[in-house]
C-alpha cells in the first residue's frame, strides 16, 4: 500500500517519540533531542509533499481512509485525514517552526535532569497537533485536541520539582491549564453532539453540505456555533477563558514558543476556520466573535504593557494576537486570519525563542554570581527590571529580538505588517467599532514590545548576572536567525494585489487599503518612539534593580490592575476557587466530629442565615467582593461534599447520577 | 432455575466479600462472586466471556490480592465508616431504583442476526481495539513493576512535612 | 424458561450494582475500595452480555465484555500496586487517614 504523505507527516513524530520512549535510557545526552528534532524536520518534508499534492487533487481535497473506528448505527466514525489548503497551510507551519524549536531545544534543555522525556513530550504534542489539524471529522479533530491539551498540561508542568515551592508552582499553573480548557471542551462536546443529532455525522463534508440547506441564522447553527466557540475560546486563551496562558509560562521556553505562541493556542482559531461553512451561517455568533476578539486584543495588549517578566508580557501579547486572529474570522476575513496565524506564528516563536536566550544566558549567569556575593536583591532571570544592557553581552540576540519585536509591531515590510494590516483594513470596511478597537490595540502592541525591547537591551546592566551574561551557544541561535529570515519574507505569502495564499484556499477577498496601512504604520511608529522615549530616559538612568518602571511611578494602581490581567483572575479567584476552598475548609473542620450528619442540618442553616447576612452586608462593597460571598452563600448548601475523600466523591457521582437517572426517567415518563 | 441460583449465590458472596473482615476472606469472596457471574455468562450463552471471566475473576486477581497482602503484611480492617450506613444504601437504592425506571422494562423480542462468532468479531472487526488492549496490558505491567520497584529515596512528588 | 434468565442476569446487574455502591460509599480500606470497584466491574460485564444476549447481538457483547475485563483487572492491578506503595510510604490504607495526610494547605494552591 502506498503510504500517503500526510499519514507520515503525523506518523514521524510518533516514530520519534516512541523511539526516545523506549531508547532513552541508552542514549546519552543529545541523542534524544536530535531524534526528536530528526523526527519533525522529516515531517517538515512529508508536509511540503503534501502541500504540493493539493493543487492536483481534484477539488483541492484529498480524504485518506485509515480504518473504520466507531460503527454504531448512524454513527460512522472512521479514522480518517483530510488534505487541504488549509490543513496542508497549517501542517507547514506547525512542522516549520516546530523543527526550529526542537533545535532550539537540543540547547536549551541541555542538562536537564529529564531531558529525553522532554522530547518524548514534544514529538507527542506535534503529532497530535498535526492530528488536529488533518482530521476529517469532529472526533479525530477532538482526539488530537486532547491530545496537545495533555501535552500542554505535562509541559507547563515539567519542572514540577523546581525547590523553593517553584515546583508546586508550576504543577498547579499545568493543572489550572487543563481545568480552564476543560470548561471549553464541555461546551465542544456539546456541540458535537447537537451536530450529530442534526445531521447523523460527524465527517466535515456531511455536516457543512447538511448545513448549506439550512436557512442563515438557524438556531440550530447558532447553538452549534456558540458551542464550538466556547471550545475555541479555552484553547484560544480568550476572555473569558484566557487566565491560563500567562500561568503557562512556567513550562520551559521552548513549549511556551511552540505551543503556547505558536501551535496549540491557535487551534482554536484553526477551528473556526475548519467550520467556516457553519460560521458563515450564523452572523450572530459572528458578532459575539468579533466582540470577543477585539476585547481581548485590546485586554492583553494593555496588560502586556504593565508586565515586569518577560515571558509574562509574550503571554499577553499572545492572547492580544489571537484576540485579532478571532476578531478577524468572527468578520468573516478566513484567509487574512490564517495569514496573522501563520506570520504570528513565526514572529511570536522568534520573540519567545529570543527571550529564552535571555533568560537561559541570565540563569547561567546568576548560577555564577551565586559564588560570589550578589547584590541587588534575589536574582529573577525572568524579571525585565533586572536586565538591561544586554545589547552589547548578547548582540545576536539583540538583532533577532529586534526583527521580531518591529515584525509584531508591524513594522513594513516584515510578515507581521502585511498579516496585520489585512486584518485591520478589512475591519475598517465591515466593522468600524471593531476597527477601532484592534487600531488601539495595535498601537498598544508597538508600545508594549518597545518598553521591553528597552528594558532589556538598553542602558546599563542593572544586576550582576546582567553584567555577566554571555550568548547562548550556535544551536540556540542558528534557529533564532532562520525564524528571523522567516519574518522577513514571511510577508510574501499574501502580497497585497497577488495574494499567494488568498489564492490558494480559493478565497476572494482583498482587504489591503493604503490609507489604513499607512495610518498602523504611525501607530506602530507612534506606539514604539514613545515607548523609546520613556523608557529610554528610565533606563540610562536605572542603576540596579530597584529601579521603577515609570509608568508605575505616573499611576501604581493602574499598573497594578493590568500587571494581574485586569483582575480577571483575582475575580475567578474571589468566587469560584474561594468557595470551593471555603467549603473544602468548614468540611474538614466538619468532619472532625464523628457527628456529620447531626451537624450538616444545623451548620447548614447557619452558614445560610450567616451567607445571608454576608450578602446583605457586601451588597454595598462593589462587584468583585459580593460575587464572591453570593457564590460562598451558594456553596453552604452543597458545603458537606468536597473533602478530597474518597467516600464522599463516590457520593457526589451517585447524586449525580441521581438526577441524571431522575431527568431521564421523568422524560420518558412523560413521553 | 440454575440461573436464579447462581444470581443468588453472586448477590450473597458479594454482600459477603465487602463485609467481612478479613481481607483474605474478602477476597476469597470476590473469587465465588466471579464463578457464579462466569455460570450466569455461560448460561446467557456467552461461552468464551464465561471461561475468560472465570480465570480471570476466579484465578487471577484472587491470586492478585493475596500477593498484595502479602506485600503489606495487614490484612484486617473494618474502621465505622465515614459516610452513614442507612444513608449510603438509601443512596445506592434510590440511583437503581431510578436506573430501573429509565431502563425496564426491556422489549426482549430479540430478532436473530446472521450469527457471527466471537473470534471473527474480536480479530477482525476490533482489531484496532485488541492491539490497544494488548498495549494497555503491557503498560500495566510496566507501570506496576515501575511501581512496586522498592528506592531507599521516597518516590518524588511525594513530600511531606510533619 | 429464556425470559426467566434475562430477569436473573438483570437483578444480578442492579444487585451487583448496588453492592458495589454501597461499598464504595461506606468502606474505608483502599483494598477494600478496590474490591468494589470489581464487583461494580462484574456488574457491567454482565449488563453488556445480557443485553447482547436479550438483542441477539451475543458476539459483539462478547468483545466488549473482554475489553471491559482487560481494564477492569488492569484497574485492580494498578490500583493494588498503588496500595501496596501507600502501605509502605505512609503505612496506612485508611481512606480518611491519607486524606487527611494529603490535605494541602490553602495557601500553597494561592499560586502567583
Amino acid at each position: 500500500m502506498p503510504v500517503h504523505p500526510v499519514i507520515l507527516v503525523i506518523l514521524l513524530p510518533l516514530l520519534g517519540m516512541l523511539a526516545n520512549l523506549f531508547l532513552a535510557h541508552r542514549l546519552r545526552e543529545p541523542t534524544p533531542g536530535l531524534i526528536a528534532g530528526a523526527a519533525a524536520g522529516s515531517a517538515f518534508l512529508a508536509a511540503l509533499w503534501a502541500a504540493g499534492m493539493v493543487g492536483a487533487a481534484s477539488g483541492g481535497v484529498v480524504h485518506v481512509h485509515l480504518f473504520d473506528w466507531i460503527a454504531v448505527g448512524a454513527l460512522q466514525v472512521p479514522w480518517a485525514l483530510r488534505l487541504d489548503a488549509l490543513s496542508a497551510a497549517m501542517m507547514v507551519m506547525i512542522t516549520g517552526v516546530g523543527t526550529l524549536i526542537h533545535v532550539y531545544a537540543v540547547g536549551y534543555m541541555r542538562g536537564d535532569s529529564r531531558y529525553a522525556r522532554f522530547f518524548v513530550y514534544l514529538n507527542l504534542f506535534l503529532a497530535a497537533m498535526l492530528l488536529l489539524v488533518s482530521a476529517d471529522n469532529y472526533l479525530v479533530l477532538f482526539v488530537g485536541w486532547e491530545g496537545v491539551g495533555v501535552c500542554s498540561y505535562l509541559l507547563i508542568g515539567f519542572w514540577f520539582d523546581k525547590p523553593h515551592g517553584q515546583g508546586v508552582k508550576n504543577s498547579t499553573a499545568g493543572r489550572k491549564a487543563f481545568i480552564v480548557n476543560r470548561i471549553g471542551d464541555a461546551g465542544l462536546l456539546i456541540g458535537f453532539g447537537l451536530l450529530f443529532w442534526h445531521f447523523d455525522s460527524l465527517q466535515f463534508d456531511a455536516v457543512f453540505a447538511g448545513a448549506s440547506l439550512l436557512p442563515a441564522g438557524d438556531p440550530l447553527l447558532v447553538a452549534v456555533t456558540i458551542c464550538l466557540l466556547a471550545g475555541a475560546l479555552g484553547k484560544s486563551a480568550q476572555i473569558p477563558l484566557f487566565v491560563w496562558l500567562p500561568e503557562a509560562m512556567a513550562g520551559p521556553t521552548p513549549v511556551s514558543a511552540l505551543i503556547h505562541a505558536a501551535t496549540m493556542v491557535t487551534a482554536g482559531v484553526f477551528l473556526i476556520l475548519r467550520s467556516e461553512a457553519l460560521f458563515a451561517l450564523a452572523p450572530v455568533t459572528g458578532t459575539l466573535i468579533v466582540a470577543i476578539g477585539a476585547l481581548t486584543a485590546l485586554l492583553g495588549a494593555s496588560a502586556a504593557v504593565a508586565q515586569r517578566d518577560i515571558k509574562r508580557t509574550l503571554a499577553y501579547s499572545t492572547i492580544s494576537q489571537l484576540g485579532f486572529m478571532m476578531a478577524a474570522v468572527g468578520m468573516g476575513a478566513y484567509t487574512a486570519a490564517l495569514f496573522h496565524l501563520i506570520t504570528h506564528a513565526c514572529f511570536k516563536a522568534l520573540l519567545f525563542l529570543s527571550a529564552g536566550s535571555v533568560v537561559h544566558a541570565l540563569e547561567h549567569a546568576a548560577h555564577h554570581a551565586a559564588d560570589h556575593a550578589g547584590r541587588g536583591g534575589e536574582p529573577f532571570p525572568q524579571d525585565m527590571r533586572q536586565m538591561g544592557g544586554l545589547r552589547k553581552r548578547m548582540p545576536l540576540t539583540f538583532w533577532t529580538y529586534t526583527l521580531g519585536a518591529l515584525t509584531l509591531a508591524g513594522a513594513a515590510p516584515l510578515a507581521g505588517f502585511f498579516s496585520k494590516d489585512a486584518i485591520l483594513g478589512w475591519a475598517a470596511d465591515h466593522n468600524p467599532a471593531a476597527f477601532l478597537a484592534l487600531a488601539a490595540a495595535a498601537g498598544l502592541t508597538a508600545f508594549y514590545v518597545g518598553r521591553q525591547w528597552v528594558m532589556v537591551f538598553f542602558g546599563a546592566p542593572r544586576t550582576p548576572m546582567a553584567k555577566t551574561a554571555v550568548e547562548s551557544p550556535p544551536i540556540m541561535t542558528r534557529p533564532l536567525l532562520l525564524l528571523a529570515g522567516l519574518c522577513l519574507v514571511g510577508g510574501a505569502l499574501n502580497l497585497p494585489g497577488r495574494g499567494a495564499l488568498t489564492g490558494w484556499l480559493g478565497a476572494e477577498e482583498e482587504s489591503f487599503h493604503l490609507s489604513v496601512a499607512i495610518a498602523s504604520l504611525a501607530l506602530a511608529a507612534g506606539g514604539m518612539g514613545l515607548a523609546i522615549l520613556i523608557y529610554g530616559r528610565a533606563v540610562r538612568r536605572a542603576a540596579n534593580a530597584a529601579w521603577r518602571d515609570p509608568l508605575e511611578a505616573r499611576a501604581e494602581r493602574l499598573m497594578q490592575v493590568m500587571r494581574q490581567g485586569w483582575w480577571i483572575d483575582k475575580l475567578y479567584r474571589r468566587t469560584f476557587i474561594c468557595a470551593f476552598k471555603r467549603t473544602g475548609l468548614a468540611l474538614k473542620a466538619a468532619e472532625e466530629t464523628e457527628l456529620v450528619f447531626d451537624r450538616l442540618t444545623y451548620a447548614g442553616y447557619n452558614r445560610l442565615t450567616e451567607a445571608l447576612a454576608d450578602a446583605d452586608e457586601t451588597l454595598f462593597e462593589g462587584l468583585e467582593h459580593s460575587t464572591g460571598s453570593f457564590v460562598q452563600g451558594l456553596a453552604g448548601a452543597s458545603e458537606r461534599t468536597q473533602t478530597g475523600q474518597l467516600n464522599w466523591n463516590v457520593v457526589g457521582i451517585i447524586g449525580g447520577l441521581i438526577v441524571v437517572f431522575a431527568i431521564v426517567a421523568t422524560i420518558g415518563a412523560l413521553r | 432455575m440454575l440461573s436464579v441460583a447462581a444470581v443468588l449465590v453472586m448477590l450473597f458472596s458479594a454482600l459477603l466479600s465487602i463485609s467481612v473482615r478479613w481481607l483474605l476472606t474478602a477476597a476469597l469472596w470476590l473469587a465465588v462472586t466471579s464463578a457464579g457471574a462466569a455460570a450466569l455468562l455461560y448460561m446467557l450463552g456467552a461461552h468464551e466471556i464465561a471461561v475468560i471471566e472465570f480465570s480471570v475473576g476466579t484465578g487471577l486477581v484472587p491470586v492478585l490480592f493475596v500477593f498484595a497482602m502479602s506485600l503489606m503484611g495487614r490484612t484486617s480492617s473494618m474502621p465505622t465508616p465515614i459516610i452513614p450506613r442507612t444513608a449510603a444504601g438509601g443512596l445506592a437504592l434510590l440511583c437503581l431504583v431510578l436506573l430501573g425506571l429509565t431502563l425496564l422494562p426491556i422489549n426482549t423480542a430479540g430478532q436473530d442476526k446472521v450469527p457471527i462468532t466471537f473470534s471473527q468479531i474480536l480479530w477482525q472487526d476490533r482489531s484496532l481495539d485488541m492491539l490497544v488492549q494488548i498495549v494497555l496490558i503491557f503498560a500495566g505491567i510496566i507501570s506496576v513493576l515501575n511501581i512496586l520497584r522498592r528506592t531507599d529515596a521516597e518516590p518524588p512528588g511525594i513530600r511531606h512535612d510533619h | 424458561m429464556i425470559i426467566d434468565m434475562y430477569a436473573a442476569g438483570i437483578a444480578a446487574v442492579f444487585g451487583l450494582l448496588g453492592i458495589g455502591l454501597y461499598g464504595l460509599m461506606t468502606l474505608r480500606n483502599l483494598i477494600k475500595v478496590i474490591l468494589s470497584l470489581q464487583i461494580i466491574g462484574k456488574a457491567a460485564v454482565l449488563a453488556v452480555v445480557v443485553a447482547g444476549s436479550i438483542s441477539g447481538e451475543i458476539a459483539i457483547a462478547q468483545s466488549m465484555a473482554a475489553s471491559v475485563i482487560v481494564a477492569d483487572t488492569l484497574v485492580a492491578v494498578i490500583g493494588l500496586a498503588l496500595a501496596v506503595q501507600m502501605q509502605r510510604c505512609h503505612g496506612s490504607l485508611d481512606l480518611r487517614t491519607l486524606s487527611m495526610k494529603f490535605h494541602t494547605p490553602p495557601e500553597a494552591e494561592n499560586g502567583g
